[in-house]
């Protein structure tokens, strides 16, 4: 199925915990175009996210249960589309002369605290952003 | 125990050499190092590795790792030995990360491998000097 997407996009954030799950999650629930396939991955792989908020991320509607994963350089050259979904994620990773992959950035702050609201409210501005995009791919395909 | 971490982009070359380098030099055997890399690629070829081999250094076994965020936070030192890897995601988890610079080889050319392990070399004799006069700091 991966291999037949004409198009491939990879979410990034942080730890691969949160935030690229939430719009790796959304995009996939949200997006219709069986071409475009969507994935995340984090740079430092840490503890899981944990059940506090993936509950809240539950309410938002969106699982985002399981493992984190770590960037590989294998991801990323296969990838035509890097989304960092995070604020604290530098874009110049991308940039090493060895990868050739378009690279946009969505500079979502991190949560760090049990707040649902605050939560939430990220939560909000991924979906915003994705939703964007899928607009943004739509127009593309038309 | 004092822990150093060496880091680069795909630790397979730059902060392999360090790690490989400074376990052998290093004669505190209370301060030891490792190494990983900020994203996961493949090995460095065979070339490179035996071109590295002539100053008695191998970076030929294993397989590259990659930072986890306990490393980070378990250590007492970063090293970026590395221009291509941003020391602001780091900076997250630790306090003590340091940047040495070390731009990457294409692999290609020996001369360029040769000038690279000569500069780590370096940077790791005065790490290893100035530990001894001052601890891990």
């Amino acid at each position: 199925m991966k291999e037949r997407c004409k198009m491939k996009i990879l979410f990034v954030c942080k730890n691969n915990r949160f935030r690229s799950r939430v719009a790796e999650s959304y995009f996939n629930s949200v997006n219709e175009n069986k071409k475009v396939f969507a994935d995340s991955a984090g740079i430092i792989v840490g503890a899981p996210l944990t059940k506090y908020q993936s509950n809240v991320a539950r309410k938002a509607g969106l699982r985002i249960d399981g493992r984190p994963r770590g960037l590989s350089s294998k991801l990323i050259l296969s990838r035509d589309l890097i989304v960092i979904v995070a604020d604290n994620v530098p874009s110049s990773i991308f940039k090493d002369r060895s990868y050739s992959v378009n690279v946009v950035k969505w500079g979502i702050k991190d949560v760090y605290v049990k707040d649902e609201k605050k939560i939430l409210k990220t939560i909000e501005e991924i979906k915003s952003k994705v939703r964007s995009l899928v607009k943004k791919l739509e127009k593309k395909e038309r | 125990m004092r822990k150093i971490l060496f880091i680069c982009l795909g630790n397979r070359f730059r902060s392999r050499i360090a790690e490989e380098y400074f376990n052998k030099t290093n004669k505190n055997k209370k301060i030891k190092s490792s190494s990983a890399g900020l994203v996961y690629a493949n090995p460095i070829s065979k070339n490179t590795v035996k071109t590295v081999k002539k100053y008695g250094i191998n970076i030929g076994g294993g397989t590259p790792k990659r930072i986890k965020e306990n490393d980070l936070k378990n250590v007492d030192k970063v090293i970026v030995v590395a221009d291509n890897v941003p020391i602001s995601i780091l900076k997250i988890f630790s306090k003590n990360v340091i940047s040495w610079n070390i731009r990457d080889t294409d692999g290609g050319n020996q001369n360029k491998v040769e000038n690279i392990v000569k500069n780590i070399i370096k940077k790791v004799d005065v790490l290893i000097k100035k530990i001894l006069r001052e601890g891990v700091k």
